[in-house]
């Protein structure tokens, strides 16, 4: 039987035409998410990961940004297609966005009760004392304790952690199938991280709704997602779920990133490995494979022909040349560590 | 007014506490223990002060806005009620009392025509308001929405707005408002529209910048991303954000309005007589002043002091305003 997937991204690209020249942020991307995945979104600063998931949403500046080709099929229509003035009603009530930095992401001059019911007010047409009835459930639900009191008061009263619990707030305030968490717990402690990733992923159960987690760190997604596509230069270099892609990874900048994660057992004399050189100029990718440059496993063909993501084991692809090379080299190093 | 602190001082919460309780040991038992009770009181009911209460209190403290805010309240009130203050006409002519020194029936003396000068001097008042005040608001009107849109849009619409805003700063208004008044015709409503074609420039530049940055902010962002239509953005999340700097580019807008409106009556192109102003007032005493000096003194003391005074309202906003200068 056919499902339709709640969003089906396929060869989105994303360029910004700047002075110094046109930068290929995201370079066709395809994947696919059903209701209620948890999807992690992995890479570096400048990997295109925030641009990607922004551009479902056409919340990157246009221009200089653009979005050249692609289709991201929401439920089966395509957010793209959409006429911008009609944008807004997918904002917010079918995808909701958490950001990375809850201390700029509020209003200052706003009290934050306004602003969670303003969400509601407009998307779900609720009066505005049901609104704030409403935003006292909501705060409550995402553990800001006396709630009915705390409406009223500003974003600079509160903490760090108590603001992004606000944001979850607000980005689940209009019930969203799809929540775009963009990297949410940078900006906090390691304790607030764990707390925020408990909450989304007990709200995540309580109202299925399906989360993109834009992160770079790799231990968040350990403990939170399903499925993880990593991300380099703009295009998607492995997908996998979570488990094989941390036992057994098919790509070089996997691997590598893997390797550079300390761990208690790291004797702490020892320098952590590293990925050599430094992320890609976006402006003038290499040709072929963009991780060339940096890459151990690089022959002559990396160089030239860029790599399509090939399966190596049941939903799990690579693109890479060398993906068996990557994968024994992988095996040899756990039997290492086994012994 | 007593517990006005003479020296500008950080004031955040915890430092005007402390200021209280300078205060309380300065021997000022009775005054500081009210404040103290207030501070108390406020703590409880809502923790924090707003804003706007927080701007209050520190605009409170400020001697010469103070000192602005009373002669203003004062001159608006002279403005709506002065036919009842004075037992005499602003253009009742008494030939055989004409240029006599301040007495007991005219207090300010009267002019050439022997009219009294108290009373020409407090309908006065009308005028400056109406120029200072009026072409402010209006100016605000035509510009903050063509600024915002500016800036929030962008595009070629912002082009065209700031090609029109460089070419008003490019010219003196001075001489544009002259020009314009000149061209159709020297009245109070001419004087007001000329400077309402040129002042809206200085409000527009100022709402474009600032909306300019606001735009940029993650919490706008964020509200386009929970599908908050544009309308809504510009008039909840960045007008609120704007309005301290408009309120202040408004006030300080007031002095130099009330200048130039003297400049121009002086010049014999405002108000036409016998409505008085006291710009023109003060060309009418060219050829008396060396005698009668008193037709000169109390209308440029008039201008002088109440252009103080706005400035004194505008430059206590800015303190009490600027956040930046008060955490």
């Amino acid at each position: 039987m056919h499902v339709t997937p709640l969003l089906q991204v396929e060869n989105l690209t994303v360029r910004f035409y700047t002075k110094d020249g046109v930068v290929n942020a995201v370079n066709g991307i395809s994947y696919t998410m059903q209701e209620g995945d948890i999807l992690g979104l992995v890479g570096e600063s400048g990997s295109g990961k925030s641009v990607s998931s922004m551009a479902m949403l056409r919340l990157i500046p246009e221009p200089p940004g653009k979005i050249e080709s692609g289709s991201v099929r929401f439920d089966g229509e395509d957010l793209l297609q959409i006429k911008p003035s009609q944008i807004h009603r997918v904002r917010g009530r079918d995808i909701g966005v958490i950001f990375q930095d809850p201390m700029t992401s509020l209003n200052p001059v706003m009290p934050i009760g306004k602003q969670i019911a303003e969400a509601m007010q407009v998307n779900l047409g609720m009066a505005s004392a049901k609104a704030m009835l409403e935003s006292i459930d909501l705060l409550t639900r995402v553990g800001i304790p006396q709630a009915d009191r705390r409406i009223r008061d500003y974003p600079h009263q509160f903490s760090g952690g108590m603001r992004q619990r606000v944001m979850i707030a607000m980005a689940i305030s209009c019930h969203p199938r799809l929540l775009i968490a963009d990297e949410p717990t940078t900006a906090l402690d390691v304790t607030i991280q764990a707390q925020i990733i408990d909450l989304v992923k007990n709200l995540q159960k309580e109202l299925s709704m399906a989360i993109i987690w834009i992160t770079h760190d790799l231990g968040v997604i350990a403990r939170l997602a399903e499925r993880v596509n990593v991300m380099y230069g703009g295009t998607l270099v492995e997908m996998a779920p979570s488990k094989p892609l941390f036992s057994t990874p098919a790509h070089p900048y996997t691997l590598g990133l893997l390797s550079s994660l300390p761990s208690l057992d790291t004797d702490s004399d020892q320098d952590l490995s590293y990925i050599n050189g430094s992320p890609p100029d976006m402006i003038h990718l290499p040709p072929g494979c963009p991780f060339w440059p940096r890459c151990s496993f690089r022959t002559k063909r990396c160089t030239q022909e860029r790599p399509e993501l090939v399966e190596v084991a049941e939903g799990h692809t690579s693109a890479c040349w060398h993906t068996d090379r990557v994968l024994e080299l992988h095996r040899s190093r756990s039997a290492e560590v086994a012994q | 007014m007593s517990d006005e602190t003479t020296t500008p001082q950080p004031q955040s919460a915890a430092l005007a506490n402390d200021t209280m309780i300078n205060h309380a040991l300065k021997n000022e038992p009775s005054l500081a223990a009210e404040e103290l009770f207030t501070v108390e009181g406020h703590s409880e009911e809502t923790q924090y002060a707003s804003f706007w209460v927080g701007a209050w209190r520190r605009f409170r403290r400020n001697r010469l806005a103070m000192f602005g805010l009373v002669f203003a309240t004062i001159i608006i009130l002279i403005a709506i009620f002065v036919p009842m203050l004075t037992p005499y006409e602003y253009d009742q002519i008494d030939m055989p009392a004409a240029l006599q020194p301040p007495s007991h029936e005219h207090i300010l003396g009267t002019d050439e025509l022997g009219r009294d000068l108290l009373t020409r001097i407090l309908y006065g008042s009308r005028p400056m308001l109406m120029v200072g005040v009026l072409t402010g608001l209006a100016g605000l009107c035509i510009g903050v929405p063509i600024g915002v849109l500016a800036g929030y849009l962008g595009g070629f619409f912002d082009w065209i707005v700031t090609r029109l805003i460089d070419m008003f700063s490019a010219l003196p208004w001075y001489l544009i408002v002259l020009y314009l008044v000149m061209v159709l015709s020297p009245s109070l409503q001419n004087l007001m529209l000329a400077m309402i074609i040129t002042g809206w420039v200085g409000s527009c530049r100022m709402m474009r910048g600032l909306t300019f940055s606001i735009r940029e902010q993650d919490y706008i962002e964020a509200a386009r991303a929970l599908g908050i239509p544009t309308w809504r953005i510009i008039a909840f999340h960045i007008l609120p954000q704007a309005a301290p700097l408009l309120l202040w580019g408004f006030a300080a807008g007031i002095p130099t309005s009330v200048f130039a409106e003297a400049g121009l009556s002086f010049l014999g192109m405002g108000i036409r007589p016998p409505r008085p102003s006291w710009g023109q007032m003060l060309a009418d005493s060219e050829f008396y002043w060396q005698f009668w000096p008193h037709m000169f003194i109390f209308p440029s003391m008039m201008i002088t002091t109440s252009v103080l005074a706005f400035q004194g309202i505008a430059d206590g906003l800015r303190k009490a305003l600027d956040v930046s200068e008060n955490i």
